[in-house]
């Protein structure tokens, strides 16, 4: 020890020649010899285990150990949120390469390495380039491990039965995992009582853990820092500053990134519990932005709807626009089966008799029958119908409907689009660019009494037809609407089609940006199993259509070989994360 | 054809090849002429259910005599799972905090629960079932959901007459199994309350 200390004092003097491994001399043969990693790569070892990783992939040593599959537990690290390091859940072991002994602390040196031969966290552990060697599951590890987790859960009340968490709890996974069943602590709890901290988040203070999470998502993503810590040690608990609620478009996620029950949404508690749910990779269809969700369905019912990971779009977060926006799948007004002449029809031979009407009055010339789609139709059944209007019935009379915007907003690490048409640039590129203002000519035909049939795809919750529009369609013999609810639209129509939601269908959407992202069916549709692309193919099979009932992946297979911006892609190429129109392809993308 | 009978005629000469405690079964034996008239036994056949004539009777009468008569009527020993019944809290209200546990412990799938904020003026819990249905024709009478209720809330009586006309009759709601836990006189559930409220929290264990 003291040989070493000497070493350390004298390297700025450079005596002459020292022997190796002797004071002052070169360093010593390290105890470990690690393996030399490939250019630009790194030798982690991890419970001996040689992995070569780049190092700047990766932010620290947590996010590459569970990269690597090794499973550290924590709590308070977020890969969206800078590191803090308070929960000390995510201990290992590194182990000191010249010593071969568990490194403490920078002056390792100095220190008898058996005082301390205490674990660090790996969250806010930096890789070191040079080689590591870490334990990660090593026995005294998971000792260290377990008694964080019993301290955790000290003034935890245990009360999963009734929390809404329960199922989905990173407390509980881990206790499960590297807990013990029974605590040593037999004083009283802290008892906290549950307190309102805005219009809809209610918080279970004696739940929490103090991991800040929440507060630091709103310091950093939201930037608008509600939410703060306040008392000292075990009687710490998450407030909000008099007069300033929890009230901002972000606060959605501070519920989903608790890692306990402690943040709980009034709107959705009690309404389900999280073993049941069905989890289904969507896209969000509230703004262009096209946040990836998951759509939480139970049964037949949506749930609730949570972000899911795209570092290219929404990161982990999504607003609460968005999040609340799915009442409408299963409200009351909904369509659920065909109209004709306010009489139930069932889908099928409503959708028939539409074609026919349809054919009927395209005999009279193209200008007897109008179209008009909406951007929150999908890629596969923008085409669809365009293959109706162009093919089937030879008019290009269609136009496209639009959703008013809504304000935009900008966070620190957020953005909310203005424009509420999430298939927008879909439609451009299937209908062409000049769709946007095609709907103003169709209008005027149909003001003019030249049309006799026209069809209207709306299939748009909330959608509010503009005065030029219905009093255009008063002077239409036939109108034929498909679309979600019952409103002014479907009270103009003769025939009413069922629409479908986004969570009911198959399909690309295509955001502001340009990336292409699948949406996949969550929940059966609702009308009689008809979702928008069925009951268009079936209005164009009935039009006098050649085309076979397709699913929405052999449409967009077969779309891929008509449009050149497609080339090579399919559903399952685009995958969990979509892709960029125009992104380099990979040579072997068939099969689905 | 009686126990006799196949002792008499026991197995043919080959039984004498095989190893040591291995028989084979028993053929048609060969009949006497006084046997092949079968009146011997019918005789003695009818000589048996005279005899039983005369003894005690095993059977009941089911669910045609008094039910307070414990000499006619059956009662399963305690611990028979029977109907299900709900119990009640203190206050009287439904002891459920509508935890989802004995729906997932559920292997026949048939509780239906849904949940909800419990009214202003019950003080005790946040939340109760809203909805509280078991389909007892899905049931099989396991009793997991005894097992899995944290607040001894729900439990299977001893009660195994249960019929009824329709299949509606048989998805019991929730006011019909609070009613059977009164009738029966057991619904006050043991399980306490935490002063706070906190319900189905584990008892602190001592230290070893």
């Amino acid at each position: 020890m003291s040989d070493e200390k000497k070493s350390e004092e004298k390297k700025p003097a450079a005596p002459p020649a020292p022997p190796p491994g002797g004071p002052g001399g070169p360093p010593p043969e390290p105890a470990i010899k690690l393996p030399k990693a490939p250019d630009g790569l790194m030798t982690l070892r991890v419970d001996g285990k040689d992995h070569f990783i780049d190092p700047k992939k990766y932010r620290n040593l947590l996010d590459a150990l569970n990269d690597l599959g090794y499973g550290v537990p924590h709590f308070c690290y977020h890969p969206g949120l800078e590191p803090d390091g308070n929960c000390r859940m995510c201990y290992v072991n590194v182990i000191d390469v010249r010593s071969g002994k568990p490194i403490v602390g920078p002056n390792l040196a100095t220190q008898p390495w058996s005082m301390y031969p205490k674990p660090i966290i790996s969250c806010r552990t930096s890789l070191d380039p040079r080689g590591m060697v870490v334990e990660a599951n090593s026995p005294p590890v998971l000792e260290a491990r377990k008694w964080v987790m019993e301290f955790q859960l000290i003034n935890h009340p245990l009360d999963c039965p009734v929390c809404d968490k329960a199922g989905e709890c990173m407390l509980q996974d881990n206790s499960f995992k590297h807990g013990q069943a029974d605590s040593r602590f037999h004083e009283h709890k802290n008892e906290k009582a549950p307190k309102e901290l805005g219009p809809t988040i209610k918080l279970w203070t004696d739940r929490c853990i103090t991991c800040t999470r929440c507060t630091r998502f709103l310091d950093e993503v939201a930037g608008t820092s509600e939410l703060y810590v306040i008392n000292r040690g075990d009687r710490s608990e998450i407030d909000i500053a008099p007069g300033h609620p929890l009230d901002n478009e972000l606060m959605g996620n501070v519920v989903d990134i608790c890692p306990v029950g402690c943040l709980i949404d009034k709107d959705l508690m009690y309404t389900y519990r999280a073993w049941y749910l069905q989890k289904t990779d969507s896209v969000c269809p509230a703004c262009s932005r096209g946040c990836n969700i998951q759509v939480n369905a139970q049964k037949e019912y949506v749930r609730r709807l949570t972000p899911r990971e795209n570092r290219d779009v929404n990161n982990f977060w999504m607003c609460e626009r968005g999040r609340k926006d799915f009442r409408y799948i299963n409200a009351d007004e909904r369509i659920l089966q065909g109209r004709v002449n306010n009489e139930a029809y069932p889908v099928i031979a409503a959708a028939e008799e539409a074609g026919r009407l349809l054919a009927a009055a395209a005999q009279q010339g193209p200008h007897s029958v109008a179209g008009f789609c909406s951007a929150w139709l999908t890629l596969e059944e923008l085409h669809t119908f365009k293959q109706l209007f162009e093919e089937t019935l030879r008019s290009k009379q269609y136009g496209l409907l639009e959703q008013a915007g809504w304000e935009a907003k900008e966070f620190p690490k957020f953005k909310i689009d203005a424009d509420r048409n999430p298939n927008r640039a879909g439609a451009k590129l299937v209908l062409g660019a000049g769709i946007e203002g095609a709907a103003a000519g169709v209008i005027e035909q149909m003001a003019q009494g030249r049309v006799k049939v026209a069809y209207v795809v709306a299939s748009m919750p909330h959608f509010e037809p503009s005065g030029e529009l219905l009093q255009a369609l008063e002077k239409v013999e036939t109108v034929i609407v498909q679309d979600l609810s019952r409103g002014p639209l479907s009270a103009k129509a003769k025939i009413v089609l069922p629409g479908a939601s986004f969570a009911e269908k198959d399909g690309v959407f295509i955001n502001s940006d340009g990336r292409m992202q699948v949406l996949r069916r969550a929940v059966d549709p609702l009308g009689q199993g008809n979702d928008d692309l069925a009951v268009l193919q079936r209005v164009a099979r009935a039009a006098g259509s050649e085309q076979k009932m397709l699913s929405g992946r052999e449409v967009f297979r077969r779309m891929a070989e008509s449009y050149p911006e497609l080339k090579g892609l399919n559903h399952k190429v685009l995958g969990r994360k979509g892709q960029v129109l125009g992104a380099p392809q990979p040579e072997a993308a068939d099969g689905d | 054809m009686s126990a006799a009978h196949d002792e008499g005629h026991g197995h043919g000469p080959a039984a004498a090849e095989l190893p040591p405690g291995v028989k084979l079964a028993p053929g048609d034996p060969e009949q006497t002429w006084v046997e092949k008239l079968y009146l011997p036994e019918v005789a003695r056949g009818l000589n048996n259910t005279f005899k039983h004539i005369f003894r005690k009777k095993f059977t009941i009468d089911y669910d045609q005599t008094d039910r307070d008569n414990p000499a006619k009527f059956h009662r399963p020993r305690e611990g028979y799972r029977g109907e299900h019944y709900l119990k009640k809290d203190e206050d009287g209200h439904v002891k459920c905090v509508a935890c989802f546990m004995c729906a997932a412990a559920c292997p026949a799938e048939c509780i239906h629960i849904e949940a909800e904020a419990t009214p202003t003026d019950w003080n005790n819990r946040e939340r109760y079932p809203r909805r509280f249905e078991i389909d007892m024709l899905r049931c099989i009478y396991c009793g997991m959901c005894e097992e899995a209720c944290p607040v001894d809330a729900i439990a299977l009586s001893t009660t195994y007459n249960l019929v009824a006309d329709t299949r509606e009759a048989k998805v019991y709601d929730r006011d019909k199994l609070m009613k059977t836990g009164e009738d029966l006189g057991i619904s006050l559930s043991k399980h306490k309350y935490r002063p706070d409220g906190v319900p189905g929290a584990v008892p602190h264990k001592k230290a070893h």
